[in-house]
């Protein structure tokens, strides 16, 4: 499925993003954005602090208004003040801290948070709870005190808490960060999940193993798109990647080394399990040219 | 060398219990035995809820020991009494997110906070702000800076430089990489390797992210449920693929490698650390 | 230094509250009938004149906390501390205050201590109010979560918010307040070490004011920035969330009072109605009388 012939959800044209903190020098966050994010896309967001990356997620549900430029998800366009429960509604989005992002002292109130925003008839509240709960597999947890859960739990909660408001999309502003490595692989397998049900997935990260998961990379450089494409050809860019303090993803760095040994050795692995399955298949290949 | 080693830091049989006396107590440490030696520099592993950050607490007096003992340079420190500031100065402990205690409107003076309260003249506070900011990579002028304005990779810089600027001879890191983006993490552990070069010093890492551990430690603590339950080099602990997972933890990416391979039948060794060695290792498996 | 460290956690404590669950027929019951009854309990506690009408207050109470399934040891811990207190201020009323000495019968003198039948009973009175009062709010609280005693009373006002009175936004604001509370703690408590690793010291040995403001300066301030940083993500994450304060909302949590509920609040205000009643009639003299008469009979 060409992720081109999908419809657009988000569409951002001009974005520039200026702000000023009392008599500093204005700080030009944002300077000249162009991106479509299409129902169903993979879209992962990376670049240096300071790139630009939260300051545009922002954007996309109306936290931050274009200082030039437009914002329009579906068909409404985020200046709009009346249209802001649509587009907030459209477009959930999880943050980093697992603290700060949960309001509820209970785990399904925190859920029905959202829907109670929205007027939600109350015999529906209930089944949105439920539905949001499943599908972050937290369903066992409901009644429990949202203080009592662990980090990645809590991350998985605030998931739920945005789910349950029935989003087309997802954005995620660098929400594995505080995570360990057992809570992240979780939480990730989760994102996958959610976008196999055909919810748009838009992650800022700075783990690059995390964004050669998605569909599409952008990069960030000083507020403008440095360059976006599919992971295997973004992340084949080195020279581009440093000049940007970026990294390539672990697999592809293993992938150069032993390219440096094979030559001709695939460079555009994207994840150590196809990496694993290339070299057992090229050892394979090896042993039976040989014989 | 006639001298025998004593170890710079030694925790024998610690334990501590949270919230003790409550509804809510949890073991969290039960029974620590670690030993970190001069000059080098050992990691401590765990997941989380696994008593990490309660181990690091107690490594400069901040916690006393419910039962058992710590001893910095061979004394308890139980000992140490109205002493501990010297214990504060020698053994120092950068904790996760540490820009969040700057607090001083400039940041040169929030470098100086350390010193001062060692009470160190004011020259001499002068010389090691000035050396420690250097060592970090902020230019001496940036005392002048608001604390405020400074990104984050610089304020966690800045954070590490009111350590340094106390010269300690153990530097204790919890987490030292978290949230940094690649760039700031190489600057960081590129600091990290550099100040061990002044010789004579010693490092306790914490992590999470074992790609930190492999760069910087020479041996490895596991901790899990209190207890080590894994204590040897680095490339010993890290080839205990099964245990690790077991106990919710990761491994380097190129053990994820090696393993994926063992697992398929092939015969690698998994004492191995380097993205380069594994390299060698497969075009070895390739020309057999 | 471990002191601060045990400081911090029984502010983690508090902040959780005494709530036990234990699945008890005392907590299903509507907690808005268990605040109506707790503030009436409290309040008669109040009123009362009469030993008799505190006994029926307490045996009231004790059967409640039975009712709890929480051990009594646990109950009974709040009164320990109290204790001591409690008894010197009884023996204080028994012995010393003139005004109740007025018209009363003499029971007992030696020097300036009396003892006459309406200091006796002020004296125990006193004794049984606190034990009412501090063993009710104990049952309240193990049988009740902060939870629920918000939406309690934001369900209890919510008639209020037609005349504009903010019920629900002072619900949200005490919700958030208890969560927060343990949030912060834990964020003084890493600050206090961390400044403390580089050797500050929050003792405070001079009594000079400004001098200590500047040694908590490493302390408040950071302290107020991150508090500050909390409340942005936290406005951030109700607006992603649609907030757009009280109007229109419709709530998850309702609260349904059943019959057994109504039932409870029915036996519940009969009985402290009769404790009153007790009370206005005034029998305690004749029954400490009678008592009084019997046990030196047997004497």
């Amino acid at each position: 499925m060409s992720v081109r012939t999908s419809r657009p959800l988000i569409r951002i044209s001009g974005l520039h993003y200026t702000y000023q903190e009392d008599d500093q020098r204005p700080i030009h966050a944002l300077n000249g954005i162009d991106l479509v994010i299409h129902e169903g896309e993979y879209v992962a967001i990376i670049g240096a602090n300071g790139s630009g990356k939260s300051t545009l997620l922002k954007h996309f549900n109306a936290l931050l208004l274009p200082t030039q430029g437009d914002v329009v998800v579906l068909k409404w366009n985020s200046r709009d003040p009346e249209v802001l429960r649509n587009i907030r509604s459209t477009v959930g989005m999880v943050f980093q801290s697992p603290d700060t992002q949960i309001i509820a002292t209970v785990v399904e109130e925190d859920v029905a948070f959202g829907p109670e925003n929205l007027g939600i008839p109350e015999e529906e509240l209930g089944e949105r709870v439920e539905q949001a709960l499943e599908l972050v597999g937290l369903k066992h947890l409901r009644k429990r005190p949202s203080h009592m859960l662990s980090e990645g739990q809590k991350q998985l909660l605030a998931i739920a808490s945005a789910l349950s408001m029935k989003p087309r999309c997802l954005a995620f502003d660098e929400s594995t960060a505080m995570l360990d490595p057992g809570a992240r692989r979780r939480f990730i397998d989760t994102m996958s999940r959610l976008h196999q049900q055909g919810i748009a997935i838009v992650t800022a990260t700075h783990n690059m193993d995390e964004a050669a998961l998605a569909q599409r990379v952008v990069v960030l450089s000083e507020g403008i798109v440095a360059v976006h494409g599919p992971p295997s050809e973004v992340f084949t860019q080195k020279k581009l990647l440093t000049d940007l303090k970026l990294e390539v993803p672990t697999s592809m760095r293993l992938a150069e080394r032993i390219g440096t040994y094979i030559p001709g050795f695939p460079q555009d692995l994207l994840t150590v399990p196809e990496l694993v399955n290339t070299v057992d298949s090229y050892l394979g290949q090896r042993r039976s040219s040989l014989i | 060398m006639t001298e025998p080693d004593i170890p710079v830091i030694e925790v024998r049989d610690l334990f501590h219990t949270y919230l003790a006396g409550t509804a809510l107590e949890v073991d969290s440490l039960r029974g620590v035995h670690l030993k970190v030696y001069p000059n080098e520099a050992v990691g401590i592993i765990g997941p989380t809820g696994s008593g990490k950050s309660t181990l690091l607490h107690h490594l400069n007096g901040l916690i006393r020991p419910m039962k058992g003992d710590v001893l910095i340079k061979g004394t308890s420190i139980f000992q140490w009494g109205e002493h501990i500031k010297e214990v504060r100065m020698k053994v120092g402990l950068v904790f996760q997110n540490p820009e969040r205690q700057l607090f001083e409107q400039f940041a040169g003076d929030d470098v100086a906070f350390g010193p001062r309260n060692m009470g160190f003249e004011p020259e001499q506070v002068r010389v090691r702000v000035k050396e420690a900011m250097e060592m970090v990579g902020l230019p001496f002028l940036y005392k002048d800076r608001l604390t405020s304005q400074l990104s984050l990779g610089e304020k966690r810089r800045l954070a590490l430089a009111g350590v340094l600027a106390m010269d300690p001879q153990v530097l204790v890191l919890d987490e030292p990489t978290a949230s940094l983006d690649p760039s700031g993490r190489r600057t960081l552990l590129s600091i990290l390797t550099q100040w061990r070069t002044l010789g004579d010093r010693a490092m306790v890492i914490a992590s999470h992210n074992m790609e930190d551990i492999v760069e910087l430690a020479d041996r490895v603590f596991v901790l899990a449920n209190g207890k080590v339950i894994l204590s040897s080099s680095t490339g010993d602990v890290f080839s205990h693929y099964d245990v690790l997972i077991q106990n919710g933890l990761a491994v380097p990416a190129v053990l994820e490698l090696l393993h994926g391979l063992k697992k398929r039948g092939y015969p690698v060794s998994l004492d191995i650390l380097t993205a380069q060695e594994a390299a060698k290792a497969i075009k070895g498996l390739y020309d057999a | 230094m471990m002191r601060e460290k045990s400081e911090f956690e029984h502010l983690i404590k508090l902040s959780v509250g005494q709530y036990i669950p234990t699945g008890s027929v005392m907590h299903r019951l509507d907690p808005r009938i268990k605040v109506i009854m707790g503030a009436l309990l409290v309040l008669s506690a109040i009123i009362i004149g009469s030993l008799i009408s505190a006994l029926i207050l307490l045996a009231a109470v004790i059967f409640g906390l039975s009712l709890t399934r929480v051990q009594l040891k646990l109950a009974l811990a709040s009164l320990r501390h109290m204790a001591i207190f409690l008894v010197v201020l009884a023996l204080i009323q028994i012995f010393t205050i003139p005004q109740l000495h007025s018209g009363a019968s003499m029971l007992f003198q030696r020097g300036i201590l009396k003892i006459t039948d309406r200091s006796l009973i002020s004296g125990i009175l006193l004794i049984f109010r606190f034990v009412v009062i501090v063993l009710g709010l104990s049952l309240f609280s193990f049988s009740t979560s902060t939870t629920e005693l918000i939406h309690s009373i934001e369900h209890l006002l919510r008639p209020l918010q037609k005349i504009g009175f903010p019920a629900h936004e002072l619900a949200l604001t005490a919700h958030i307040s208890i969560r927060f509370i343990p949030i912060l703690a834990g964020e003084a408590e890493q600050l206090m070490k961390a400044q403390a690793s580089r050797g500050a010291d929050f003792a405070y040995r001079k009594w000079n004011f400004i001098r200590k403001i500047r040694k908590m300066l490493p302390l408040l301030v950071p302290l107020f920035v991150v508090s500050l940083k909390h409340a942005h993500n936290l406005i951030e994450a109700m607006e992603s969330r649609c907030y757009m304060g009280g109007k229109g909302r419709t709530s998850l949590i309702r609260l349904h009072a059943g019959l057994g509920d109504y039932l409870t609040l029915a036996v519940g205000c009969a009985v402290i109605a009769s404790a009153l009643l007790v009370s206005f009639a005034d029998i305690d003299r004749t029954a400490l009388e009678w008592v009084w008469k019997n046990i030196t009979i047997l004497f």
